[in-house]
């Protein structure tokens, strides 16, 4: 039984360990892409536009997919996020603006942090009950 | 095939379609000065919901410009799209107009991928080939939803293609959860999403149901339903209440004569010759499932979508036809089940029985690639970025009345080429007045500036609806009771306004005078000052309302 868990427990450190690799891999690719098709834009800008997205809707998106770390390969889990990401950061914003009237712009920075964190707790307390 | 040459392959198709959607429309930038490839009503209306959003941060509310200044008229419009675009403008620190376009495009690219996922499940080399028909989400009539700024439908039917995905997977762990959040997603995002994705949910699960005969799947879709209410649970009652609205609206989903599109649609034939390849699929498919009807459930939902996107033809509403954008995303596997069987037959022959499984793969990928450079080469035109904003001028003119005449002023636009599309008022932030295109022309044509003109304040709709409660709502009526008749027009004295927003260019140069014309006359009067002045526009303030403007 313990073994089990400690094996899980290794899966799950290396699928990430492995992940952050074609994750940033993925990234740089992405943002090449993105120079070349927007080759007059301010590089910087460019970078930074790929990044951000990344950042407020493939992460959170992609911190959910762990559900299905053992199920699914980088790549569907990538694509999958993206939508995931989109729709999840969508509709906490418009709860929270909704239901507390914040200035959109704060609840555009918190938003992604807060579905990164309930997915992160959500895929913990799904590994740790099958554990 | 390999999982890492994989990536590169998607990575090198993403390439390709970004190319495809942004490089002509975008002109190459990521950041303009103003709106690029806004070509009608809808594109400002709905653009300025983001944007009234991004200023206010509120979204219970109707812009009160576009509503004749009432702050309280309920915002009944699905917000997902709007939520994100800002949230992306914000973040990125692209404006909110470029922001809202790309959100649609990455969407849709993202869709097409999700697809991709669901036949690779089913055969990865038919999920190979099905990305030849790809790019033409952005050819021809394709692009039209980008043109009519229709990014919540886009939106939303990219989700519902993740909704599928989902259904097809539905063994994953914690399925429930992704569900509820899905279905609350398409509710917020479109309305007309939200049907065929309860549709599609029912039929699938229920197909689930009588295969597996575990009852799991029911208990799965309650926790779902839970999610849903929990997440939609400021939104459902507008939905209802929409819903019921809906319903009195006969021409929806009423049967009659079979009638035009009122907006270009995707046909058949805009795919040429590739067409024929996917009818093929279409009747490949049917025989596969009467063959394996185990995989059945492949097929199901897009067959669903592709009958719903065929309602007009049986004389129902021609929005249905909106999800004709998505034809090249349903078709995909029709495509590639079609250029399998035809490769699978010719490897059958002789000279080819001995090509091992990755030498096959590499002949797919070429081939794929091939096919892709072969169809943007015969049929992609760039899209434009011709806007109803035309130029700089243009925007900033608009920008500088939203941002320094105060509230409740009395504004009227003389006439201008670009406000045949109504839509545009909205991008000057205030209750405007227009002149009736008809009279102006009367008067033009007479060569005299009269006294009064045929004016109305511009109004987006005339029914509304106030929030009374959690679920009640109160209907409100905008205009005066003879509107119905009138449609708000009215006589009106040309010198009651206290600024005029007057056009200096146009494509008609009897139309350049005669603005001309008026904004020399206006400033004959010593109680008017030219305020603003650029390239395009010529604003002046009248201190003196109401008293003779034109020195007779």
């Amino acid at each position: 039984m313990e073994n089990n868990t400690q094996n899980n427990y290794n899966n799950l450190k290396n699928q990430i360990k492995l992940d952050l690799k074609s994750f940033g891999i993925t990234t740089l690719i992405l943002i090449v892409i993105f120079i070349g098709i927007f080759y007059k834009e301010n590089i910087l800008t460019t970078i930074w536009v790929v990044l951000s997205f990344l950042l407020t809707f493939t992460i959170p998106g992609f911190i959910l997919c762990y559900l299905w770390h053992d199920q699914l390969d980088f790549l569907e889990r990538f694509i999958i996020s993206n939508m995931l990401g989109l729709i999840s950061v969508g509709i906490l914003s418009y709860n929270i603006s909704i239901y507390t009237g914040i200035n959109i712009k704060i609840i555009s920075i918190i938003t992604p942090i807060i579905v990164t964190i309930i997915s992160g707790s959500i895929v913990y307390f799904t590994e740790k009950k099958e554990r | 095939m390999k999982l890492k040459s994989e990536q590169i392959y998607i990575l090198i198709i993403f390439g390709i379609l970004l190319f495809l959607g942004f490089a002509s429309l975008f002109s190459n930038k990521l950041t303009h000065d103003f709106p690029q490839g806004f070509n009608a009503n809808d594109a400002f209306y709905k653009y300025n919901r983001a944007h009234n959003l991004a200023e206010t941060s509120n979204w219970k509310n109707i812009e009160e410009y576009t509503v004749e200044g009432r702050k309280d008229l309920l915002q009944d419009d699905s917000p997902l799209a709007y939520v994100l675009t800002v949230v992306f403008s914000s973040n990125s620190k692209i404006p909110d107009f470029d922001a809202y376009q790309l959100i649609g495009i990455i969407s849709k690219i993202l869709a097409a991928f999700i697809i991709y996922m669901i036949i690779r499940k089913f055969n990865p080399k038919v999920a190979l080939i099905s990305l030849v028909i790809v790019p033409f989400i952005f050819i021809k009539n394709n692009f039209i939803s980008f043109y009519f700024g229709w990014i919540p439908i886009t939106l939303a039917a990219s989700i519902l293609i993740l909704l599928i995905w989902l259904l097809l997977n539905f063994e994953l762990k914690s399925a429930w959860l992704i569900l509820g959040i899905i279905i609350s997603s398409v509710l917020l995002t479109h309305l007309s999403e939200f049907y065929y994705a309860i549709l599609i949910t029912n039929i699938i699960l229920i197909y689930l149901l009588i295969k597996n005969k575990n009852r799991k799947i029911l208990t799965k879709t309650s926790y779902a339903l839970v999610i849903f209410i929990i997440l939609t649970f400021y939104f459902l009652p507008i939905f209802i209440n929409n819903s019921l609205s809906l319903a009195q609206d006969k021409s929806v989903v009423t049967i009659s004569a079979l009638k035009q599109p009122s907006f270009p649609i995707t046909l058949l034939s805009d795919f040429s010759f590739f067409q024929y390849f996917i009818i093929l699929g279409i009747l490949i498919s049917f025989y596969y499932c009467y063959q394996h009807k185990e995989k059945i459930i492949y097929f199901l939902p897009l067959y669903i979508l592709i009958i719903i996107s065929n309602f007009p033809l049986l004389g129902m509403h021609d929005r249905f036809y909106q999800l004709r954008y998505f034809w090249p995303i349903i078709f995909m596997i029709f495509f590639g089940l079609s250029i399998y069987y035809i490769i699978n037959l010719i490897l059958r022959l002789k000279p080819f029985k001995n090509i091992n499984d990755n030498l096959q793969n590499i002949i797919y990928i070429i081939l794929t690639l091939l096919f892709i450079i072969l169809s943007i080469n015969l049929y992609y035109t760039p899209p434009s970025p011709n806007s109803l904003v035309v130029n700089k001028d243009m925007w900033e003119g608009m920008q500088w009345v939203k941002n320094n005449i105060p509230e409740n002023k009395t504004i009227l636009i003389v006439h201008g080429d670009s406000y045949q599309q109504h839509g545009i008022f909205l991008m000057f932030g205030k209750v405007i007045h227009q002149i009736k295109d008809e009279d102006y022309y009367t008067k033009l044509n007479s060569g005299q500036i009269s006294k009064n003109y045929t004016i109305r304040k511009f109004i987006h709709g005339y029914d509304y609806y106030k929030r009374t409660g959690f679920f009640t709502f109160e209907p409100v009526k905008l205009g005066k009771p003879e509107w119905e008749q009138t449609r708000g027009w009215e006589e009106t004295n040309l010198c009651d306004f206290e600024y005029y927003v007057i056009d200096k260019p146009s494509r008609f140069p009897q139309v350049i005078n005669y603005n001309a014309k008026i904004r020399a006359t206006l400033l004959n009067n010593k109680d008017f000052t030219e305020i603003f002045s650029n390239g395009w526009y010529s604003i002046l303030k009248n201190n003196n309302p109401g008293a003779d403007c034109l020195g007779k």
